[in-house]
């Protein structure tokens, strides 16, 4: 999972890249509006927590800009300004959820986890196709019950596999969303991640979880 | 003591003026009018004497008077008019006016060549009667020598009491009506004055009950700068009162992103990270109690789009729960205070409410007589009755509460008292509590 992370304090800024990558997700930084506008506007992200008072351009602006450019993805206000009257304000322009400094780290990840899952269009935090369930919240990959001894990369691609079990994603999509922006990565990587996976799930070959769908890409198998 | 109004000073200065200029006008007028009709008088008895006196002939010793005389007034019996001509102490003629009168010599002895005009005598002739008297003394050639011969015309004044006393009547009756009149004229003219400072003190009632932002009627120019005044005071105590509470969010930014930080540091130890918390909340009720606050200054505002705006925001930070938030909000229900406090007082409880519901909640608004009432109703476990009384009482802290209902409803609290309002938590029928807000409403 890709998430962007717009805050112009460094220090807090490096607070959450670090805990956002200790629990396995691919962060962007911006240290002000202008360059979280550009870089929600470039990437395809699965979250962005966005600082309101941000220099350059404020937060409020750039969710709002970036909902005008179309860009869906779930934004997570990030504010010190705790009035109603300004978290209703980040609301209307676009945001899906804010959170107020100071927060606990188990917040943060409580409520991005929710949004990431919500915009999949999963209101449940456990994903069940057949057999195969993920929890988002213990980030626990089971099957028929028991838990999977997986990587955090591979963990990291059945995730988006299971929140996006309507599209066929390619190779580049999935290394866009499971590593950092400038992480080059040869798609064959991805290829490994994906036969270890099916691996793990399905040892007899019956199952088959991830269907691959030659020259587009892959997809989790909907009719388990 | 209460001031008198203007108008009432207005009116009783006028009729305090009225009252003292109507009889001076009255006597003054009197006294020109008597004037003149004495001077009058005494040219018409000159006239008369004059008469006489032309008249008059002395043959030797033997006094000749024609029997009908020019003047008519002195031929005819009653007419007031009566002629007497004396000659050696003796009255040797009287007008056929006089007739039924006896008459002595009077006591008036008026040298040769001279006039005595006098305005008011009793004569012998007839007690209890006002007379002028002209009299005037010529010299005529007797079988002796020169001789003074005495004329006198006397007037009746029963006819000029009773034309001065019509005058007098007549007058008054013309000063009342005129100072009536008068009065209307300066009622309607103090009405007319008064009117724009009226409609000055209607439109900063307006602006002070909030209701107006500016003045902006038409005034003479004389209030032109007063107006300006009040605008610019209005102007300044608007603007001082968003950078008084700009300031104080950027001062809560400023103080909550190193608090972030600080919380958000590995390994801190529990003592440290309760103190964190502990600043974060003082931080966050105290700097929201300073800057809430009524003004009488501001405008009305409107309940049910705030609500509307809590309600679309609760929509999506709720989503998950598929909540249904339904309204019962009256369309005239106004909050007499600041925009942003109705926003974080509504957003609080209702915020607590979401998370305590299970599938529904209800907002209702109204104007309950002199009082705006707002009830936020869920359908959770609803307030245990110990708590209930917790809740109320203002400034108690409520970090505990598992439903949410946490730092948020202690601002409430701070809130409704600021504002002088009333709290209530009572049982709702969805199930859950039911949070009554009131606000008494500007007169």
């Amino acid at each position: 999972m890709r998430i962007l992370i717009a805050e112009d304090d460094s220090r807090l800024l490096t607070q959450l890249d670090a805990l956002l990558q200790q629990h396995g997700y691919s962060v962007d930084l911006a240290d002000n509006g202008e360059h979280a506008l550009f870089l929600i506007k470039e990437y395809s992200y699965d979250l962005a927590i966005i600082d309101i008072g941000m220099p350059k351009l404020d937060g409020f602006e750039v969710i709002k800009k970036a909902r005008q450019a179309d860009i869906t993805c779930p934004i997570l206000i990030l504010t010190a300004r705790d009035r109603w009257q300004e978290k209703v304000e980040g609301l209307d322009a676009g945001a899906d959820d804010y959170l107020t400094k100071p927060f606990h780290d188990e917040e943060l990840l409580a409520r991005a986890k929710a949004l990431i899952r919500r915009a999949s269009g999963q209101a449940n935090p456990t994903i069940q196709f057949g057999p195969i369930s993920l929890d988002t919240v213990s980030e626990e990959l089971s099957l028929d019950g028991q838990a999977l001894d997986l990587t955090a990369y591979e963990y990291k691609v059945m995730e988006y596999l299971m929140l996006n079990p309507q599209k066929v994603i390619s190779k580049t999509e999935l290394t866009e969303h499971i590593y950092d922006q400038d992480f080059d990565l040869d798609s064959n990587v991805i290829e490994v991640f994906v036969g270890r996976l099916r691996k793990k799930l399905d040892p007899s070959g019956e199952l088959k979880p991830i269907e691959t769908l030659r020259g587009r890409g892959y997809r989790i198998n909907r009719s388990l | 003591m209460r001031q008198l109004s203007l108008r009432v000073r207005s009116v009783l200065l006028a009729v305090a003026l009225l009252a003292l200029f109507a009889p001076f006008t009255v006597v003054i007028l009197e006294e020109a009018y008597t004037k003149s009709l004495t001077q009058a008088k005494m040219s018409e008895l000159r006239l008369m004497n004059l008469g006489l006196l032309s008249a008059f002939e002395l043959d030797g010793d033997l006094p000749y008077m024609p029997e009908i005389l020019y003047e008519e007034q002195l031929n005819l019996p009653g007419s007031g008019y009566l002629g007497i001509i004396v000659f050696r102490n003796e009255v040797i003629w009287q007008s056929a006016s006089a007739l039924e009168y006896t008459f002595t010599p009077p006591d008036i002895d008026v040298p040769v060549g001279n006039e005595l005009f006098v305005e008011s005598v009793e004569p012998d002739f007839s007690q209890n009667s006002e007379y002028f008297v002209y009299a005037f003394t010529a010299e005529f050639a007797s079988s002796r020598d020169f001789e003074p011969v005495r004329f006198y015309i006397f007037n009746d004044k029963a006819l000029f009491q009773q034309e001065r006393e019509t005058f007098l009547t007549t007058t008054w009756q013309w000063i009342v009506t005129l100072c009536l009149a008068l009065l209307v004229f300066i009622v309607i003219g103090i009405s007319v004055i008064l009117l724009p400072v009226r409609k000055l003190i209607d439109e900063i009632s307006q602006a002070s009950s909030g209701n107006k932002e500016k003045l902006d009627a038409r005034y003479p120019v004389e209030f032109d700068s007063l107006k300006h005044s009040i605008n610019d005071l209005l102007h300044t105590e608007a603007a001082q009162r968003t950078r008084y509470k700009n300031s104080l969010g950027d001062l809560a930014h400023s103080l909550k992103t190193p608090l972030a930080v600080a919380s958000g540091h590995k390994g801190l130890p529990a003592e440290v990270s309760d103190s964190l918390t502990q600043i974060n909340r003082i931080i966050q009720r105290q700097l929201k109690r300073a800057s809430a606050g009524k003004s009488g200054w501001q405008s009305a505002i409107n309940v049910e789009p705030v609500l509307h705006r809590l309600a679309d925001a609760m929509d999506k930070v709720y989503q998950d729960k598929a909540l249904v938030i339904d309204f019962d909000v009256s369309e005239d229900a106004t909050f007499n205070g600041d925009e942003t406090d109705l926003m974080e007082l509504c957003g609080n409880v209702l915020d607590n409410a979401c998370k305590a519901a299970k599938n529904n909640v209800l907002v209702s608004a109204k104007t309950a007589g002199a009082w705006l009432q707002i009830s936020i109703e869920d359908d959770g476990p609803g307030i245990p009755a110990n708590k209930k009384t917790m809740l109320l009482e203002r400034g108690t802290r409520l970090d505990t509460y598992a439903e949410g209902h946490g730092i948020g409803m202690a601002l409430v609290a701070d809130l409704v008292s600021i504002y002088e309002g009333r709290m209530q938590i009572e049982d709702s029928e969805l199930g859950g509590a039911s949070i009554i807000i009131k606000f008494p409403q500007k007169r």
